[in-house]
């Protein structure tokens, strides 16, 4: 999403209007991809808003992004630094939750995403890292483009 | 005169903000400070949040189950013995008793990979494990709940899942409900980032890692405790976290740091409910009011 990030903040408004248009209508003009935002237990990130573009899942923890999967085997790139969506579709009963982190392996600031939640587009630079975690690397700094690992927690 | 000729202003906004589509609470969160329309109401006590967590896991229990599926309700703390200390280790006789809460840790591991739930959505055969979440979370399709956070950024979830049937059930107020407890839930890091960044915490903390290095260990803060003991290359012994523990929160005892950030926590707590009088006052009276409704599904269960 790196190219396009400027371009879409200076037009935060079309964004902020896209927000409430019914995903739906986005699948249907890029029927391709909207796989990242179907419930199946896996926590997505996309590379794209609105699950569009490349994705990765997992149902466990993961310490490192640069490399990651989608059903079909290895994501080429893999999505350290270049998510713009999250959706975290885990399963009620403990660990359902989700830190992701600004470095890898869980260290430096992170933010959390309570199960069932989703960020939809993350371009707009507002979700930031709220949680100050090992030593406040990352905080306050946008997550989009900037998730380098994460794991299931108890609560957020 | 003039606070009656503002409510009736109000009034209509509110209810027109409602109507609207949830992108229009993005945009005023941030410019209309509403008020709590009555007397500031109590937070919930402690027995109150427990049973207001158990109507929520029963309703959506009898939502999946009107669904066809099977659920079964989550724990508020199924390990109760488990705390987490923000800040610093500040209770001695738990670092004595449990240190890091490792051992703890592995009980909710072990307790969540066998909970019913997990158990039985692993079981399904795809088709239907699908429908089980869709049940349950909704669907990317589904008209959207939307929350602005106080730390930036919007959060959404199906208005359709069975989790917000069951929070429409208890809260009535469903949108309402959804922009407050996100809000309110996300002030938490907002308070806790305010206070890890305070200079009074920063002096404390300077005193408490002298104190550690008297006691033999070399740390600059709690948070560089947490770091090493996340790290996945980290292969220390079991007794040295023991004792790790000990001192931390013989330390935070001793040089204070454990009482300010307590007090800390406590002004920023205040003084977040003064900013965001709106979305504080809001949560507790959704919770409040939704009590007796709570202890009803509870009895009935």
């Amino acid at each position: 999403m790196r190219k396009i990030r400027i371009v879409l903040s200076g037009l935060a408004l079309v964004g902020l209007a896209g927000l409430v248009q019914p995903i739906a209508a986005q699948a249907t003009a890029a029927p391709a991809a909207s796989a990242a935002l179907m419930a199946d237990g896996f926590f997505y990130a996309a590379e794209n808003p609105n699950g569009q573009g490349k994705y990765c899942r997992w149902l466990g923890n993961d310490g490192d992004w640069s490399n990651c999967s989608d059903p079909s085997g290895a994501v080429p790139g893999g999505m350290q630094n270049q998510a713009s969506q999250m959706f975290n579709s885990g399963v009620p009963g403990g660990y359902d939750d989700v830190n992701v982190y600004y470095n890898k392996n869980y260290d430096g600031a992170y933010r959390c995403l309570a199960v069932g939640n989703h960020w939809d587009n993350l371009t707009l630079g507002w979700e930031t890292f709220d949680h100050w975690g090992t030593n406040g690397q990352g905080y306050g700094k946008s997550i989009n483009d900037d998730v380098a690992s994460h794991k299931w927690v108890t609560s957020c | 005169m003039p606070d009656f000729a503002k409510r009736k202003w109000r009034l209509p906004l509110t209810a027109g903000v409602a109507c609207l589509a949830t992108a229009a609470t993005v945009w005023t969160a941030g410019a209309v400070q509403r008020r709590p329309e009555t007397a500031p109401a109590r937070e919930v006590t402690e027995q109150e949040a427990a049973t207001l967590h158990t109507a929520e896991q029963l309703l959506t229990a009898r939502c999946m189950g009107r669904r066809g599926f099977s659920y079964w309700p989550v724990a508020r703390n199924p390990v109760p013995e488990y705390r987490e200390f923000p800040y610093v280790l500040d209770d001695l006789a738990y670092a004595r008793r449990y240190g890091y809460g490792t051992g703890l840790e592995h009980r909710m591991r072990e307790l969540s990979e066998a909970h019913p739930n997990k158990r039985h959505v692993r079981a399904l055969p795809e088709p239907r494990r699908l429908a089980w979440l869709a049940a349950l979370h909704g669907q990317g399709t589904d008209e959207q709940l939307r929350a602005a956070l106080p730390s930036g950024g919007v959060v959404a979830r199906s208005a359709r899942s069975c989790t917000s049937e069951a929070e429409r059930d208890l809260y009535e107020d469903l949108p309402e409900w959804y922009r407050v407890m996100q809000f309110t839930r996300s002030l938490t890091s907002v308070r806790r980032g305010r206070v890890v960044s305070d200079a009074r915490f920063a002096a404390a903390s300077a005193r408490w890692s002298r104190c550690m290095r008297g006691e033999g260990h070399d740390h600059r803060d709690p948070a560089a405790i947490r770091r090493e003991l996340d790290d996945p290359a980290g292969d220390r012994p079991s007794a040295y976290w023991s004792r790790l523990a000990v001192a931390e929160a013989t330390c935070a005892d001793r040089s204070g740091l454990g009482a300010t950030a307590r007090e800390l926590d406590r002004a920023y707590e205040r003084r977040l409910r003064e900013e965001y009088p709106d979305q504080t006052g809001t949560m507790r009276r959704l919770r409040l009011a939704a009590v007796p409704r709570a202890r009803a599904v509870v009895a009935g269960a």
